[in-house]
């Protein structure tokens, strides 16, 4: 079945069979393969202990004898045990002293050292630091040779409160209908020796009973056992990324010894150095082949700010590695060569960075550039030693990558990339791999392992049926829905889907696909899942669902209508050049024509285009009477038609390019009707006050909205902020239900399962919730530091060159959030504040004719950042119009620049 | 006499501030000069000038790193205005910041 190590067996039985010495070059010839790759092979082989080679070139291998093979084990595991000391963790003698000077306490404590927790943010390296404290136990000789070292992640059965007790205790005969004897516990397994329980905090309150009880009388009882007691000389290492204030005081009055690991950004940037180093090396030694890194790379993965530590740096290391091995495969390449660019994004910018560790730059240069010994110092290369060992069995990524180029042929061979290899991954060569890649930290907090292991397989199963790719993020929020899901049918709570006849006979496909993954659920998780649950589920794949898959399909028509002879063309014209398009349809009304000529006119193009007009058509009109053509249109023709009326050169140009984007009639006329209420209503009477409110949605309401609530209740005033839990089922009630609420509440976010763009309210995913840092955008984005009549109370007086300050402010407010909403992010309030300030002083500077600070290189600027010079520039019409200014390039370049320099770094998974 | 540079994009909106700055200063008789400019003339300008400390308008709060590697050797504080003092163009406050920087 293994067919990766197909080509390694036919290596080794040809050196077995012939029995004599070999070099690569002829194995290749024998077995006609790629050089390459055999030499590859062979190492692996000589890794294992299979093959001896020679000293000196060529390298000569030959099949080594049972004995040899055990002595050359014995050997490495020698090597290993030293590797895993202390000594050899970057900072031991640095920011790790105080804590290995713990731990060492520890350990040495009589009799059996001291039970130990060790706190730590995700990737700090608490496995690993809890492994070195196992070594050193058995150097040290406080533990016999062979004691255990049990690892275990508590958050694996975290689902199942039972199961994990009966895990770690173990069980007795009878304790629960399948107990048919007794079952050994980890506690038992690591008797003698340490258990190491990952994400304690994950054990529910019957397992820490039990886990104090034994830490304090040194007994416990496994699951079902009344009378007797077991007793286990077991030391135990917890580890938590927890920092509760809870949490902290009932563990650390029970566990003796808390040992907290720095973070990232307290450790040393020599420190820093040694890793990058260190996790570039252990590639080589994987790919058994030289990296060069070019010096700027080298530099970001220095500065930059990995969200998960160590362990971010690693796995970002990893996936660079294994896409530059790709192309270096693919492309002929002459080395595996890996560019600033070729880094994701986050870690290029760590390059601008500098941070406060700008004087060690240089220092670290000079290190590189003594390193290398090379002519060009703008690169680092690291040499493949191949005395490096490697002691996992299993394929590496990049045999796997070999194995898959070696496959494709010639002309299909540029196109592949490491996406599609891990989309095409069904034999699970990738599992592992990917699971370290992804972001780990979120997810393991949220879903159990059994639920994201289903999750993802019966997502790649829908994948495959329906031919349609769902990413991380969708997969996560099917992954919490399940959660809930199972949770309510173990206890019997009954969910109705209120259409379900309806939906499944849209989506009779995703409903059958549903019925498959329900039915693999099931047998997962021994439940019986009702027709309803599988509803939701049928929700989860309807591709209708989500709105970003709307692009080359029929859109909302667009018709200008206007008085004059060339209003409406014109008005129009403006609009499609701004958007180099050539939808809409423009109808001039000359004074001398009659209406109900005109009205034949509209109708008869509305009747000739209907296949075109299918999901509606906007009118766009200047006056209130024409919008009596809509009713009697739609009527006539059977389209569902919404009309403006007082429509600006601004609303054609809104309405258009939403409308080229795929947004429903009623989104884009609610929209039209915004820009005009913005633009004209505010002068005249003021809106009565409403609550400020967030939604929270997912398809029952219950399942992850509520989780959602919970998360986001506590960052709120409720006083002032309503969090609204809502059922998404289908996306036009779903809005109509909000634009009920928008009459009592000022709608500031909608948080959810399924991404909604309703108007202008920014959408956060479930994973934003559950990452601290979008989270605390949320609540800035809800708290109520509005400063807005501060502010025009500060500029009254000082700007003057405007009637009204209020409505300039209220005019550019309105700009900022539009600018967000097409540039598709979000903004910390704190920046919005100083944005609203240069725009005011901007209107002002133009009004006085004062002189324009030149942006520097502009036309490269705007060349790369055309669309988003083009967003603003549209956004700022609305000023220009009302002040009859112009706002040149480079006033519009500083505006992204500050829009784009303060994005918020949001997760992307 | 200290010098307080005030930094935003374009030196567009900070010119209010300043003068309310030199209000606040003159009222205490603090001997000071303040004064702002576009980021991109802050570098010529901390060249000609002894700054004693450098204040960021909130909307280039991204350049922060940027000044601060910069003026590091010559020791001369960075700090972002505050969102409410830059909103209500509050001078007294911000002077208030600025002198505590200097401390």
């Amino acid at each position: 079945m293994d067919n990766l190590g197909d080509r390694k067996n036919d290596i080794a039985n040809l050196l077995k069979n012939k029995g004599t010495v070999m070099n690569a070059t002829q194995i290749a010839d024998e077995l006609e393969c790629n050089r390459a790759n055999v030499s590859r092979y062979l190492n692996d082989l000589y890794k294992n202990g299979d093959v001896t080679k020679s000293e000196g070139r060529p390298v000569l291998y030959q099949w080594s004898s049972v004995e040899e093979k055990e002595i050359r084990q014995k050997k490495i595991n020698d090597k290993s045990v030293k590797e895993m000391s202390f000594k050899k963790l970057i900072g031991s003698d640095d920011s790790l002293k105080v804590m290995i000077q713990q731990a060492e306490a520890a350990i040495l404590y009589p009799p059996r050292g001291l039970h130990t927790i060790i706190f730590g943010e995700t990737g700090t390296g608490k496995s690993l630091f809890a492994e070195c404290m196992y070594q050193f136990a058995l150097e040290s000789e406080m533990v016999k040779g062979d004691a255990p070292f049990i690892r275990f992640n508590c958050a694996d059965y975290a689902n199942n409160p039972q199961l994990l007790f009966a895990h770690i205790f173990g069980v007795k005969k009878g304790a629960y209908t399948g107990a048919d004897q007794d079952k050994q516990g980890l506690m038992e397994k690591a008797d003698g020796g340490i258990l190491f329980l990952d994400e304690i905090h994950r054990l529910p309150p019957e397992g820490q009973e039990m886990l104090f009880t034994f830490i304090d009388k040194g007994f416990y009882r496994p699951l079902g056992e009344s009378s007797i007691t077991k007793e286990a000389s077991v030391q135990i290492i917890g580890a938590t990324t927890e920092t509760s204030e809870n949490f902290l005081s009932t563990f650390n009055r029970r566990i003796p010894m808390a040992i907290t690991l720095p973070p990232i950004s307290k450790r040393t940037i020599d420190e820093r150095y040694g890793m990058v180093m260190n996790f570039f090396e252990q590639e080589v030694g994987r790919l058994n082949q030289d990296i060069i890194v070019e010096r700027d790379a080298m530099l970001a993965l220095m500065l930059y700010e990995p969200e998960a530590n160590i362990g971010q740096i690693q796995r970002d290391i990893k996936v660079v590695c294994a896409k530059a091995f790709l192309y270096f495969r693919t492309h002929d390449a002459t080395s595996l060569y890996i560019r600033l660019k070729d880094l994701p994004l986050n870690v290029q910018k760590g390059r601008l960075e500098g941070k406060s560790k700008y004087k060690k730059i240089d220092v670290l240069m000079d290190r590189i550039a003594k390193r290398t010994n090379e002519k060009n110092t703008q690169v680092v290369t690291f040499k493949n030693n191949e005395t490096v060992e490697k002691n996992d069995q299993k394929p590496t990524v990049y045999e796997t990558i070999d194995k898959k180029v070696s496959e494709t042929d010639q002309q299909n061979l540029k196109s592949l990339n490491l996406k599609m290899l891990i989309d095409s991954d069904n034999k699970g060569y990738f599992k592992d791999y990917i699971e370290q890649l992804s972001g780990e930290g979120v997810r393991k907090e949220l879903l159990p392992d059994d639920v994201w292991a289903v999750t993802n397989e019966v997502y790649d199963l829908a994948q495959n049926k329906l031919g349609q790719k769902y990413n991380e993020s969708a997969r996560f929020a099917f992954g919490l829905h399940l959660v809930s899901a199972i949770e309510r049918i173990r206890k019997n709570v009954a969910i109705v889907h209120p259409d379900l006849n309806n939906l499944r006979q849209k989506n009779p496909k995703a409903f059958r696909v549903a019925l498959e993954m329900a039915d693999r659920i099931e047998h997962e998780f021994d439940i019986e899942i009702p027709l309803d649950e599988i509803g939701f589920i049928t929700m989860f794949l309807s591709t209708d669902l989500s709105e970003k898959k709307q692009q080359n399909e029929i859109k909302v028509g667009i018709i200008v209508l206007m008085h004059g002879a060339s209003t409406a063309s014109s008005m129009l014209q403006t609009a499609q050049e701004l958007l180099g398009t050539t939808k809409g349809k423009a109808i001039n009304m000359p004074l001398d024509v009659n209406v109900s000529e005109i009205y034949d006119q509209v109708r008869d193009y509305v009747l000739d285009s209907q296949e075109q007009l299918k999901k509606g058509l906007l009118l766009l009109t200047d006056m209130g009477s024409l919008t009596s053509f809509a009713s009697m249109l739609g009527e006539e023709t059977g389209i569902n038609i919404r009309a403006v009326s007082m429509t600006s050169t601004l609303v054609v140009l809104e309405s258009l390019r939403i409308a080229i984007a795929g947004r429903e009639l009623e989104d884009i006329y609610a929209n039209a009707q915004h820009i005009f209420e913005s633009s004209v209503k505010e002068q005249f009477f003021h809106m009565r006050p409403r609550k400020k409110a967030v939604i929270v949605a997912c398809f029952t309401g219950e399942g992850v909205a509520a989780r959602l609530y919970d998360r986001i209740v506590p960052i709120v005033n409720e006083d002032e902020v309503k969090v609204i839990r809502m059922q998404y089922l289908e996306k036009d009630a779903f809005k109509k239900h909000i634009n009920t609420l928008m009459r009592d509440y000022d709608v500031k976010a909608i948080v959810g399962t399924v991404e909604v763009s309703y108007q202008r309210v920014p959408f956060f995913s479930a994973l934003d919730i559950f990452n601290d840092e979008t989270l605390q955008v949320l609540q800035r984005m809800l708290s109520d530091s509005d400063l807005t009549q501060e502010t025009i109370t500060a500029l009254e007086g000082s700007i003057n060159s405007v009637n009204s300050v209020p409505d300039l402010i209220h005019t550019i407010q309105t700009m900022i959030i539009k600018i967000q909403s097409d540039l598709q992010i979000v903004l910390d309030p704190e920046i919005i504040v100083g944005i609203m300030m240069h725009l005011a002083f901007l209107v002002d500077s133009r009004l006085k004719d004062q002189p324009i600070k030149p942006f520097d290189n502009i036309q490269e600027y705007s060349a790369e950042k055309h669309l988003q010079m083009e967003i603003v520039k549209t956004a700022l019409i609305i000023v220009e119009k009302m002040y009859n200014i112009t706002i040149s390039d480079d006033e519009v370049a500083y505006i992204v620049q500050i829009f784009m320099g303060n994005t918020l770094n949001k997760i992307s998974v | 006499m200290k010098t307080i540079m005030l930094v935003c994009s374009a030196g567009m909106s900070t010119s209010l501030l300043v003068s309310k700055m030199q209000k606040a200063a003159a009222a205490e008789n603090y001997d000071s000069e303040i004064f702002a400019v576009g980021a991109s003339e802050a570098d010529s300008m901390l060249e000609s000038k002894p700054v004693d400390v450098l204040m960021l308008g909130p909307q280039v709060r991204f350049m922060k790193d940027e000044f601060e590697k910069k003026v590091a050797d010559k020791d001369i504080p960075v700090e972002v205005i505050n969102m409410q003092d830059y909103g209500m163009m509050n001078g007294e406050k911000v002077l208030a910041t600025a002198k505590t920087l200097l401390k």
